[in-house]
């Protein structure tokens, strides 16, 4: 009597264990590649900024921001395999103070983009990702005009 | 009474349970409440979501209605020059106000001067507008020095073209001083974004000034969301604001530069943003679209042939 209520219970247990595994988890609906590297100003590793991916043909977009000359970004918020082209942005403070329009009344000091157009607006940076490298590492080596 | 039936102490009916069975007891319901939990929790996020496309939909109503009384969907924002962007000396009118009154709220629609810009107003400008607020997100204050402003930020942003706040690359149907016209909206208006989600960012007392969310402000990256990045991107918005990635919030401070800014648009919803066409209805934009297709949606005239992913 004993042995058999055991039995049953060890059944319904692994039934309900099962039941608790199956379900899969849904995947991302592209197919995406891990990047990192390297970015240097001049020479000198870029401090901060942001650096875009933007698809030339089909994909989506990616980007991170760019910390001690370095940024990586995870597979599953990167870019498609294909060809990409990227855009740098680095701000820095001027030490020039202007009305504030956020706080009026108040100053605010002005910010200015430190990087060349032919890096960010017009950018000539392409990048292709292939599928079978599992995670890019890209270096910028960029000249301040 | 124990001795007069001494037969019932030794064959018991009952059995009892043992400690193995009892703790197996305990886990399974363990395991289904474990099972449970996520989907009550995403049935939820789901009731949200509907909620957050209403609010949508009636700010849709509320642009065709004032397009049916003034002949053209209302203007991104008035006050800033279209060309330079400087707004030196200008009253400055964001987009919000021009909607009030179709959505009941002519007493503060009345409330509001249009002789003097938004910030000079603090009766008027700032409220608590329940359509702005998306229950999936955290409703969140802009926090002013003089504290005499009560101005909550929103959800719901304008869709402002491809690039920059100056530059749009492509003509989307609101710019600075310029609300489409339904006859302007070529690519069709089923194919047209008017509208999509933003996150509302944390700038309060003590915090730096994050614009992402103002929608009483017409300044940039404030209420208007470009196609430059695609939905929930990892990629950082260009802003006057504070780098908040673990809030789903990646920004680079610029200073707020009119020539540079621009923000993607981001949700709480698990893999997208929901989006508003310009025809009125609200579709579920994937985070995973294509650049290309995404940034098509945004132009009213661009004569790009693709059709959006949802149809």
């Amino acid at each position: 009597m004993t042995f058999h209520r055991h039995r049953v219970f060890a059944a319904f247990a692994t039934g309900l264990l099962a039941v608790a595994v199956l379900p899969g988890c849904g995947g991302s609906d592209v197919d995406r590649v891990g990047v990192s590297g390297t970015v240097t100003l001049d020479g000198q590793p870029l401090e901060s900024g942001a650096i875009l991916f933007l698809p030339k043909g089909e994909g989506p977009s990616a980007g991170t921001q760019i910390e001690n000359g370095r940024f990586s970004i995870a597979r599953s918020d990167g870019p498609s395999p294909g060809e990409y082209r990227a855009e740098i942005r680095s701000f820095r403070d001027t030490g020039e103070m202007i009305p504030d329009d956020d706080f009026p009344g108040q100053l605010t000091e002005v910010r200015q983009q430190i990087i060349p157009a032919r890096y960010n607006e017009s950018s000539e940076l392409e990048v292709t990702f292939s599928a079978d490298r599992g995670q890019e590492e890209l270096p910028f080596e960029l000249q301040s005009d | 009474m124990f001795t007069d039936n001494p037969k019932s102490k030794i064959q018991d009916p009952r059995s009892a349970f043992t400690l193995v069975e009892l703790l197996v007891v305990i886990a399974i319901i363990g395991i289904l409440i474990a099972l449970l939990l996520p989907a009550v929790q995403a049935a939820r996020e789901a009731a949200r979501r509907l909620q957050c496309a209403n609010n949508m939909k009636q700010l849709g109503l509320a642009m065709h209605n004032y397009h049916a009384a003034h002949g053209s969907f209302p203007p991104g924002a008035i006050g800033a020059d279209p060309v330079t962007g400087s707004k030196a000396g200008n009253i400055r009118t964001p987009f919000v106000v021009f909607i009030l009154p179709y959505l009941e709220q002519t007493t503060r629609y009345d409330l509001y001067d249009f002789s003097k810009s938004w910030m000079s107003q603090p009766k008027a400008v700032g409220e608590y507008l329940t359509v702005w607020h998306c229950p999936s997100d955290t409703s969140r204050r802009m926090w002013h020095a003089s504290d005499v402003f009560q101005e909550y930020k929103g959800n719901y942003a304008l869709i402002w073209g491809q690039n920059t706040y100056m530059d749009q690359v492509k003509r989307s149907p609101f710019f600075l001083e310029y609300g489409a016209r339904i006859a302007d909206i070529r690519d069709g208006t089923s194919n047209t974004l008017a509208m999509a989600e933003m996150l509302q960012s944390p700038s309060d007392q003590g915090d730096p000034i994050d614009r992402r969310g103002r929608i009483w402000n017409d300044d940039s990256s404030c209420y208007q969301v470009s196609t430059k990045l695609t939905p929930n991107t990892s990629a950082p918005d260009m802003a006057r604001c504070a780098d908040r990635p673990e809030m789903g919030l990646p920004c680079t401070h610029s200073g707020g530069n009119v020539h540079q800014d621009y923000m993607a648009s981001r949700s709480r919803h698990p893999g997208g943003v929901q989006v508003l066409m310009c025809d009125g209805s609200v579709h579920f934009a994937s985070e995973s679209i294509q650049l290309d297709v995404w940034q098509a949606l945004s132009s009213q005239a661009g004569a790009e042939p693709v059709q959006p992913p949802w149809n």
